[in-house]
């Protein structure tokens, strides 16, 4: 039963992006614009390799910035959120959200890593820990940004404060995965499994925990 | 005033005369600059006691709607996040005669540190970004707890993944090792006094908005 709930929340976030592809639109072009920007300025073609695993994460970071805060920021513009208010509960609305931040972070990650690797000379050296990365960068980027959109939505001034709540608390999970991409990517280590995939796992455990736990109280008004 | 602050005035001026007074081991390049010890460190631990204060009285607020809860869980981190930049500023100064730069990106400590503090300035961000007082109360409780959470990676596991010129890492030796007890002598009473004054401050701060809390109330609904 809540398996379709959730499923039903998704389907209409869903929904509601394909009608008009605005946010879809918006992060392609944001990655686009954002790579050529920086590699070009950057001059990629002589930076070592901690510095190139490192920026792709900050413009994974931003991509998502622009646009994983909109489908809940979106309910509370438009007057929807008591509409899910009277119709559903916190756990439902939070996991739909959160899988429809997933995907969509899903989708930031695999087109920025794309364009990346087309961009400048870079190869898959380890496939499990490309795999690795995806799911528990994508879970970490969805948990976090999930919540705080749900913080900020119930704000009375928005503006960029989306931006100003996330980015210091994205700032461990970034250095993790910038350092196992280094790994993934650049440096081919068969062993890859250490003690930062390990925190990654606590990383993306502890905010999808809490996030869950938390959003009751956002839910809940007074 | 009470008779513990009192004792705070005179308890921080032996500190701190005893600091700079006291003789301390010769050790090449840090020589004077070891008496930073006494206040660099002492900062940390009030701002992360400060910290403490303010993620309870946030949990405290999620759980009984107490508006107190709420301003106390502000002045706290509001004066942990003093006490911090106290800290780094110490810690600045004392990099600068030590490892000779005012600021070291090699040194994940320092960063992670003065990162951890944008997270209390996020938290101050968002109270101003609210009208009514009862759902800022409740939206930055949220806030405070979801990003406590995120500290520990910042501060205490990924500072040990990196290279550190800190005591403590990459062979540098670490603080039980080498601190001789002559200074011992001297650190230990400024931690309990640093963290007495930041109790002192809190107490100050939590006063100061209980009365802008009451007299908004009162303006708002006289009688």
């Amino acid at each position: 039963m809540l398996i379709r709930q959730i499923l039903s929340v998704l389907e209409k976030d869903l929904r509601v992006e394909f009608r008009s592809k605005y946010a879809l639109n918006m992060v392609s072009a944001f990655i686009v614009a954002a790579l050529l920007l920086i590699l070009f300025t950057l001059r990629a073609q002589e930076l070592q390799p901690s510095p190139k695993s490192g920026l792709i994460w900050i413009v994974v970071l931003f991509a998502s910035l622009t646009v994983l805060g909109r489908s809940f920021i979106m309910e509370t513009d438009k007057g929807t959120f008591q509409t899910l208010q009277i119709y559903s509960n916190a756990t439902t609305i939070y996991l739909g959200k959160f899988l429809y931040n997933l995907g969509f972070s899903l989708l930031i990650y695999l087109l920025s890593f794309s364009l990346y690797g087309f961009l400048i000379k870079w190869s898959i050296l380890s496939y499990p820990a490309f795999l690795y990365i995806m799911v528990f960068g994508t879970m970490g980027l969805s948990s976090v940004c999930t919540l705080i959109a749900a913080i900020v939505s119930q704000a009375d001034r928005q503006g960029a404060i989306f931006s100003v709540l996330s980015i210091p608390l994205f700032i461990p999970f970034i250095l993790l995965l910038s350092r196992l991409t280094k790994k993934a990517f650049l440096d081919g280590m068969t062993g890859w499994w250490n003690s930062e995939a390990a925190a990654l796992v606590g990383f993306v455990g502890v905010t999808s925990v809490a996030g869950w736990l938390l959003f009751d109280f956002i839910w809940e008004e007074d | 005033m009470k008779f513990w602050k009192y004792l705070i005035i005179v308890w921080m001026s032996l500190v701190i005369i005893g600091g700079f007074l006291i003789q301390i081991p010769f050790i090449p390049v840090l020589e004077q600059t070891a008496r930073n010890l006494f206040f660099h460190v002492p900062m940390w631990m009030a701002m992360y006691i400060m910290f403490l204060i303010s993620f309870y009285h946030s949990i405290n607020y999620l759980r009984k709607a107490n508006w107190s809860d709420d301003i106390k869980a502000q002045a706290a981190a509001q004066t942990g996040f003093v006490f911090g930049i106290c800290g780094l500023m110490t810690g600045s100064l004392w990099a600068r005669f030590t490892w000779g730069t005012w600021w070291t990106f090699a040194e994940p400590k320092m960063n992670l540190a003065a990162l951890a503090l944008m997270i209390y300035v996020a938290y101050f961000m968002l109270r101003s970004a609210f009208d009514e007082s009862k759902k800022r109360a409740r939206i930055s409780a949220v806030y405070n707890i979801f990003a406590v959470s995120t500290i520990p990676f910042l501060l205490y596991v990924v500072p040990r993944q990196l290279t550190s010129l800190h005591p403590g890492a990459d062979g540098n030796p670490a603080f039980s090792e080498i601190t001789a007890a002559e200074l011992r002598f001297i650190l230990y009473p400024a931690m309990v006094g640093f963290i007495a004054l930041s109790c002192w401050v809190y107490n100050i701060t939590y006063r100061a908005y209980r009365v802008k809390y009451i007299s908004e109330q009162i303006i708002r609904n006289p009688l």
